[in-house]
């Protein structure tokens, strides 16, 4: 235990001016997940596939018989709406990914040490959420194995006014953003314990390494900082707080879609499941692998501060649409705004965000409130509250169109067990590709960074 | 892993400074030639989204104007295919009584699958009045048309020769953000494969052009009231469509818009000088500045409208009218193992 409360007070510190036996017991207190899995690790391993697994077959039914398979039909006449859970998970994890690498950047940029424990934990579930990210664009397509063919050769065409193309290449060059910073954080640390890491490793280690030398940590390491600033930057501009949120906010045939505050609603909901799902994820590791002196009750608190910072901001913008959408709004701005004040759901995920500010403002009152396990337990809510919400939004947008006849047709929809099992597979997913990165890297960056 | 290559190679040459500098570390000094390439092509690339975006957001909302003066507009990025002959519709409302005629000859000739309604006919009454009025809504073949800005395939497309709005069947990916794009509700997908569900479409779907646009379309892509490209490309049978021909009140008027001699255009001429001059007249949405190529003849319905039967259910004539109740997919596996225990 003194070597982990040791450790902890290393993080704070300057490696330069620590005992070499403390910096090595860190080291391998953060190597500890390397070794053999454990039987509990199998388990999950095993869970995990059989999720991806049940995801799969699901998948193959829907490219069998065509996406008549989900819940989805058309709207107007059809009674329906033709996008969904699916365009409802794939802003849920685009908004878990941007958020993580912006967590990420921010400790970087903005030297908050506070987070920097979970900061490559928030960089690997940037990856893992852009890859579902990625995949719900192909399970929600009619034609998926079109997707090259038809989309790559008229991107010069299409990049002038089709938001989805827009998606496409800013999905990539996040894909490209991310990897590359992870890559430049990783390959110093790699190097630094190649002789602790596992020997049957050592094929992909070398590729990872490949003209690694040992005078690159400097460049490197300002190279991340200048990528983590892109990030910061291009993160409002043009990812979570653009075009995400312009996918459906220049359309003008649906109102409920429409609204100058989307980007920072979306940006602010992109944040708020991030670092809730950071939260999950850091309380899971420290729980694991005993990492009580690397991930410590500081991290949380900072994570729930900042979770219920921009839990506010987000109902806050909430507030502005409201507001603005029912007073002296268009007819058929009204009529959305009000469908969506009579959506149970709606208010379901208001109070679940709600729940998470005023948890986290507690816990800033009174040290004496402050539980990391209940920290992780409420960090749940947000992550649902703006699956939910952001489906809910998808789903009412072509409720309430601009036409205003349709919007006396009946219409309604439910995902079918094809549509929630896909759910399921992306979190497996996300599982998996912890499951195989807590078995070949250091998920703690094992080095202060230049000051 | 000790015997790994460490060659120390000499300084990158497009490092800005150099060995032994004596700058603080990991403070940014001068920016290096990849990065500033890096933040250059950010720039650009959003100076082309935003570039794009306000070019194709905001048109005129006065409207009223032409196809004509809208191909003239050299900001024009959705109408890059801007053409000459620009077909559309004349919709007499005041003559339809509801009878569905329309939508069933669509259904025939196009081969449609069950609640695919090209055509569509609202039946509503106005507060304060006790008639059954009528609307007919049909692709509006927009000039500045929502659907072809947003598909990210150039699916959706203009036809140069008549300037009909149509989907290539061989591009489209099925993603549908035509269909969430368009203010009329006028895309209906694939869901599932056509045979199943009513579809009965005979023939190669290929046009004059050979692009796959005729007919219900196949499972996976995106259909729509297409103006029977069949017959616009068939001299006999050019300027008429299975609905035009379909309805005999005489509510539905197809032709080239930008021609002043054209058949609808001499129509509503006509109809004006009937009215001395006070024919009321609409485009759908107009508001909305997707330019719409059909020109009603009648009153809009007000946003106090409310929906009504018609004189013609849609079942009465072998349509359905909401199709989701017929979307149902196949039983899965499991449910079939529980069936048959």
């Amino acid at each position: 235990m003194t070597t982990t409360v040791e450790a902890e007070r290393a993080v704070q510190r300057d490696d330069a001016q620590l005992p070499e036996e403390v910096l090595t017991s860190r080291t391998s207190v953060i190597l500890r997940p390397l070794g053999r899995p454990s039987l509990r690790y199998l388990a999950v391993l095993a869970a995990a596939l059989a999720g991806l697994a049940w995801f799969a077959q699901a998948w193959a039914f829907q490219l069998r018989n065509g996406l008549v398979v989900t819940g989805l039909s058309d709207w107007g006449t059809g009674g329906g709406v033709p996008w969904g859970i699916y365009v409802g998970s794939f802003i849920w994890w685009v908004g878990i990914a941007h958020g993580g690498i912006v967590v990420s950047a921010a400790v970087r940029v903005f030297k908050i040490d506070a987070l920097k424990p979970v900061a490559r934990l928030a960089e690997l579930l940037t990856l893992a959420a852009l890859v579902n990210a990625g995949l719900y664009i192909i399970v929600h397509l009619g034609r998926p194995d079109r997707i090259v063919t038809s989309i790559l050769p008229h991107l010069g065409q299409t990049i002038r006014s089709s938001p989805l193309a827009w998606d496409v290449v800013v999905l990539t060059l996040y894909f490209v953003l991310t990897g590359t910073y992870l890559a430049l954080t990783v390959r110093h640390d790699l190097h630094e314990l190649r002789d602790r890491l596992p020997r049957a490793l050592r094929p992909f280690y070398r590729v990872v390494l490949v003209g690694y030398r040992p005078g690159e940590r400097r460049k490197a390491e300002r190279m991340a900082w200048w990528l983590a600033l892109g990030v910061i930057v291009l993160a409002p501009l043009f990812l979570h707080g653009g075009v995400i949120p312009w996918l459906f906010a220049v359309l003008p045939s649906q109102p409920g879609w429409f609204g100058s505050v989307q980007g920072p609603l979306f940006l602010a909901a992109a944040l708020t499941s991030a670092l809730a799902a950071v939260t999950i994820l850091a309380f899971v590791f420290r729980r694991a692998y005993g990492w009580e002196g690397i991930i410590d009750d500081g991290v949380f608190r900072s994570l729930s501060r900042w979770t219920g910072l921009f839990a506010l901001l987000y109902l806050w913008l909430q507030l502005q649409q409201v507001v603005t959408g029912s007073a002296m709004a268009p007819d058929s701005v009204d009529s959305a705004v009000d469908a969506r004040l009579e959506a149970p759901l709606f208010w379901l995920a208001v109070a679940l965000l709600a729940i998470t500010v005023g948890h986290a403002g507690l816990q800033t009152l009174s040290a004496r409130l402050f539980s990391v396990g209940r920290t992780a337990a409420v960090a749940g809510l947000p992550v649902l509250a703006i699956l939910i919400e952001k489906t809910l939004f998808v789903v009412e947008g072509p409720r309430h169109p601009a036409f205003s006849l349709y919007a006396q047709m009946p219409s309604s929809y439910a995902p079918s067990w094809v549509e929630l099992s896909s759910v399921v597979g992306a979190f497996a997913i996300v599982v998996l590709l912890f499951l195989v990165a807590v078995k070949a890297l250091p998920l703690v960056e094992t080095e202060e960074d230049e000051p | 892993m000790g015997e790994r290559r460490e060659v120390i190679e000499p300084e990158e040459p497009w490092e800005a400074q150099d060995p032994g500098d004596p700058a603080a570390p990991g403070q940014p000094r001068l920016l290096t030639r990849r990065e500033v390439t890096g933040a250059l092509a950010g720039c650009a690339a959003g100076a082309l989204v935003l570039g794009g975006l306000h070019r194709s957001r905001f048109a005129d909302p006065t409207s009223g104007g032409t196809a004509a003066q809208a191909a003239g507009d050299p900001d024009g990025v959705a109408d890059a295919e801007a053409t000459p002959v620009r077909y559309g519709m004349v919709l007499d409302l005041t003559r339809c009584d509801g009878c569905l005629a329309c939508v069933e000859a669509c259904r025939d000739e196009n081969g449609l699958s069950d609640g695919v309604l090209w055509p569509y006919v609202f039946a509503y009454r106005e507060p304060d009045d006790d008639r059954t009025a009528f609307l007919l809504r049909v692709c509006q073949q927009c000039a500045d048309a929502p659907c072809i800005k947003v598909c990210p395939t150039t699916a959706r497309h203009r036809r140069p020769s008549d300037g009909l709005v149509l989907t290539d069947y061989d591009l489209c990916i099925g993603c549908r953000y035509c269909e969430v794009a368009c203010p009329y509700g006028v895309n209906y997908f694939q869901w599932g494969d056509p045979e199943t569900y009513g579809g009965e479409f005979e023939g190669d779907r290929r046009d004059a052009r050979g692009v796959s646009v005729e007919g219900d379309p196949p499972l996976g892509v995106m259909g729509k009231c297409n103006y029977c490209p069949q017959r616009q490309d068939d001299p006999e049978l050019r300027g008429t469509t299975a609905c035009s021909i379909a309805c005999t009140m005489k509510v539905i008027h197809v032709g080239d818009m930008n021609d002043p001699d054209s058949e609808p255009n001499r129509y509503l001429a006509q109809r004006r000088e009937e009215s001395g001059g006070s024919l009321p007249t609409f485009r759908l949405l107009e508001e909305l500045g997707t330019e719409p190529n059909v020109v009603y003849i009648g009153s809009p319905p007000s946003s106090r409208a409310t929906l009504v039967e018609g004189p013609v259910a849609y079942e009465e004539v072998g349509l359905v009218e909401e199709r989701r109740t017929v979307l149902e997919g196949p039983a899965p596996w499991f449910e079939r193992i529980g069936a048959s225990s």
